[in-house]
C-alpha cells in the first residue's frame, strides 16, 4: 500500500492538472469549488488533527481573508496578489492574537471560545464602514477566468496538503502529536507547548485567509452572511470528520465527497436545503458508527482482513 | 543541594494539599517519599516540576529559583518526572514516545539513544507498536525510559514499580542504582517498602501536606508520628 502511495499521488496530480482541458465551464466550476473546500478542510486539520484542538471559528479566517483582500483592492488600490499576501498575514496574525488566550482552554471550551470569536468577527464586519456593513462589498471583476481560479485554489490547496504531509515526519509534527496525546507530559519533557500550538494555529489560519481572498475575487461580492457565516466552519469540520481527523488523505476525501454531493443535490433539485439535511445525517452517522472517519474505516477493514488470513 | 524546595504550600479551594513542605535532594542521592494516600506526595511533584504554581514557598533547582517557571523550562534545566498513571503518547509508537523529548537533537543521535534505552529496558521488540497496547508494567518502564531521553540530573518517579512484574522490578532497581552511579539523583514515591529499603539513603514521610519524619527506614519506622499517621491513634 505504501509503495502505491507515490504513483497514486502523481496520477491524482496529473489528473487534476489535465482536468480543465477536458471539462466544460460548468464542470470546471464545480471542480474549482471542490478544490476550495479541499484546501479549507486540510487547513482545519492542521490544528484539529495534529493537536486535537477543534477550532469552531476557522471560517472566520476565510471571511477575514476575503475582506482584507477586497479592502486592499478597493480601498487601497493594491493588486490582487498583494491583497492575498495581506490576507494570509492578517489571518495568521489574528490567529496568534486569538490563540494566546484560547489555546489555554481545552476540549469543548476551546471550541466554544473559537466559535464565539468567529461570531464576534461577523458582528464587527456588519458594523464597520470599510467592510460595507450589512451591504457587503463589491470586488473588481476579472472576466471569465474559470481556469485562473482553478489553478489558484489548486495551488493553495496543494500547498496546504503538502505542508500537512511534510509535517507528519517533521520535528514540529511529532511535538504537536505529543501535545494531542498528552499535553502535560509533553510539557514536562521539554516541549514548549504554548509556542507550538500558536505556531500551528497561525499556520492553519494562513490558508483559509488566502483561500478567502481568492473567493472574494471569484464571487465579486462578499457579505458577512456569505463569507463569515458559521456554516463555512461547519462544513469544514464535517468534511474532516467524515474523511478522518488527523489523517493526510481523510480531509481531501471528505471535501471531495461532501462538496460533490452538495453540487449533485443542487443540480438535481435546485435546492440547497437538502444538502443541509444531508450534512446533519452525515454528522449522526460519523459520530455513531465511524468516529475515525472513512480512512479509519478502511484501516479497520484491512486489519480485519489481515487477521483473517493469519488464522490457521 | 541539587533540589531545594522551601516551605511549599498549595491550596485547592480550602483543601490544603501541601502545607509548608521542605524537600532537599543532594546530587547523586535517592530520596524516598512515602506517606498515606492523599498526603500530598504527587502534588509536591507537580509543584516541583512546574505543573502547579505554589501559593507560597519556592523551588531552587541547581541554585536557580524555578518557582513559577513553565514545566518545559524546568525540564530543559535537567529535571525529569514520571506520572502515577503513565502519561504516554498512547497513539504514538513506543519508539516515537522516546523520540519526542530529544526531537530537537540531530535525528541520528536521537534514534541511537532511543534504541539504546529500548534495548536496555527490553522494549526493542515492541518499538513499532502503539504505546497503548503495552501492559501496565511495560508502560511504567517506557515512561521511565522516555524521561531518561533528556538525560536529566534529577528524576521524580511516581510509583515507578507499581504493576511492573517482579523480575522487571529487580532490573528497574538495578537500573536506578546504575544511573545514580552516573551522578543522577532521584526522588521516588513508593509504597513498596522493600524498594525503599533497597534504594534510599534518606526517607521523607509526608502526612497532611508536610513532612512528619526524615531519616533512614529504621528511624522512620520507629517514629511515633509515622506509626500514628499510618495506623491511626
Amino acid at each position: 500500500m505504501r509503495r502505491l502511495r507515490l504513483p497514486a499521488l502523481a496520477a491524482f496530480l496529473l489528473l487534476t492538472l489535465l482536468a480543465p482541458l477536458a471539462l466544460g465551464p460548468f464542470w470546471l466550476r464545480i471542480l474549482t469549488e471542490i478544490l476550495l473546500w479541499v484546501g479549507l478542510a486540510v487547513s482545519w486539520n492542521i490544528i484539529g488533527g495534529y493537536t486535537g484542538y477543534l477550532n469552531f471559528g476557522h471560517g472566520a479566517f476565510f471571511g477575514v481573508g476575503a475582506y482584507v483582500t477586497a479592502i486592499a483592492m478597493v480601498e487601497g488600490g493594491l493588486p490582487f496578489g498583494a491583497g492575498l499576501l495581506l490576507a494570509g498575514c492578517a489571518s495568521a496574525g489574528l490567529a496568534a492574537f486569538i490563540g494566546l488566550p484560547t489555546l489555554r482552554l481545552r476540549g469543548a471550551y476551546f471550541a466554544i471560545a473559537t466559535w464565539a470569536f468567529a461570531e464576534m468577527i461577523r458582528q464587527v464586519a456588519l458594523l464597520l464602514e470599510v467592510t460595507g456593513g450589512a451591504f457587503g462589498m463589491l470586488v473588481p471583476v476579472l472576466l471569465h477566468p474559470e481556469f485562473f481560479y482553478y489553478t489558484m485554489w489548486g495551488a493553495v490547496a496543494g500547498t496546504c496538503a503538502i505542508t500537512y504531509g511534510l509535517m507528519e515526519r517533521s520535528r514540529m509534527g511529532y511535538k504537536l502529536r505529543a501535545i494531542r496525546e498528552q499535553e502535560e507530559a509533553a510539557e514536562t519533557l521539554g516541549v514548549a507547548t504554548t509556542r507550538l500550538k500558536l505556531a500551528a494555529f497561525a499556520l492553519s489560519a494562513t490558508f483559509p485567509g488566502v483561500l478567502g481572498g481568492i473567493y472574494g475575487y471569484w464571487t465579486t461580492y462578499i457579505h458577512p452572511d456569505s463569507v463569515l457565516t458559521g456554516s463555512v466552519t461547519d462544513q469544514m469540520v464535517v468534511m474532516v470528520l467524515l474523511g478522518g481527523l488527523g489523517s493526510a488523505v481523510g480531509p481531501i476525501l471528505g471535501a471531495v465527497l461532501l462538496q460533490g454531493v452538495s453540487r449533485f443535490l443542487w443540480i438535481q433539485t435546485e435546492q440547497s436545503v437538502l444538502y443541509i439535511i444531508f450534512i446533519g445525517l452525515v454528522i449522526c452517522v460519523v459520530v455513531q458508527f465511524v468516529p475515525d472517519g472513512l480512512v479509519g474505516l478502511v484501516a479497520r477493514f484491512r486489519r480485519r482482513g489481515r487477521r483473517g488470513t493469519d488464522a490457521p | 543541594m541539587l533540589l531545594d524546595a522551601q516551605g511549599l504550600t498549595k491550596d485547592f479551594g480550602g483543601l490544603t494539599a501541601v502545607a509548608g513542605m521542605d524537600l532537599a535532594v543532594p546530587p547523586g542521592s535517592i530520596v524516598g517519599l512515602i506517606g498515606p494516600n492523599g498526603s500530598g506526595k504527587t502534588t509536591l511533584f507537580n509543584l516541583v516540576s512546574g505543573l502547579l504554581r505554589p501559593d507560597r514557598g519556592r523551588v531552587l533547582f541547581k541554585k536557580h529559583d524555578v518557582t513559577g517557571l513553565s514545566p518545559h523550562r524546568i525540564a530543559r534545566m535537567g529535571l525529569g518526572r514520571t506520572f502515577q498513571i503513565p502519561a504516554l503518547f498512547r497513539k504514538m509508537t513506543v519508539q516515537e514516545n522516546l523520540w519526542v523529548p530529544a526531537i530537537d537533537e540531530p535525528w541520528e543521535a536521537m534514534r541511537r539513544r532511543a534504541a539504546e534505552w529500548l534495548e536496555f529496558f527490553r522494549l526493542m521488540p515492541l518499538r513499532d507498536e502503539p504505546a497503548e497496547v503495552l501492559s501496565g508494567g511495560q508502560q511504567k518502564v517506557l515512561e521511565l525510559a522516555r524521561a531518561l531521553m533528556r538525560d536529566p540530573d534529577l528524576l521524580l518517579l511516581d510509583e515507578c514499580t507499581a504493576g511492573v512484574q517482579p523480575a522487571m522490578v529487580v532490573e528497574l532497581l538495578e537500573a536506578i542504582r546504575r544511573l545514580r552511579e552516573r551522578g543522577k539523583a532521584f526522588v521516588i514515591i513508593e509504597h513498596n517498602m522493600d524498594v525503599i529499603q533497597d534504594l534510599c539513603e534518606q526517607i521523607v514521610v509526608m502526612h497532611e501536606g508536610h513532612a512528619i519524619a526524615r531519616g533512614d527506614l529504621g528511624a522512620v519506622k520507629r517514629d511515633a508520628a509515622v506509626v500514628e499517621a499510618y495506623l491511626g491513634r
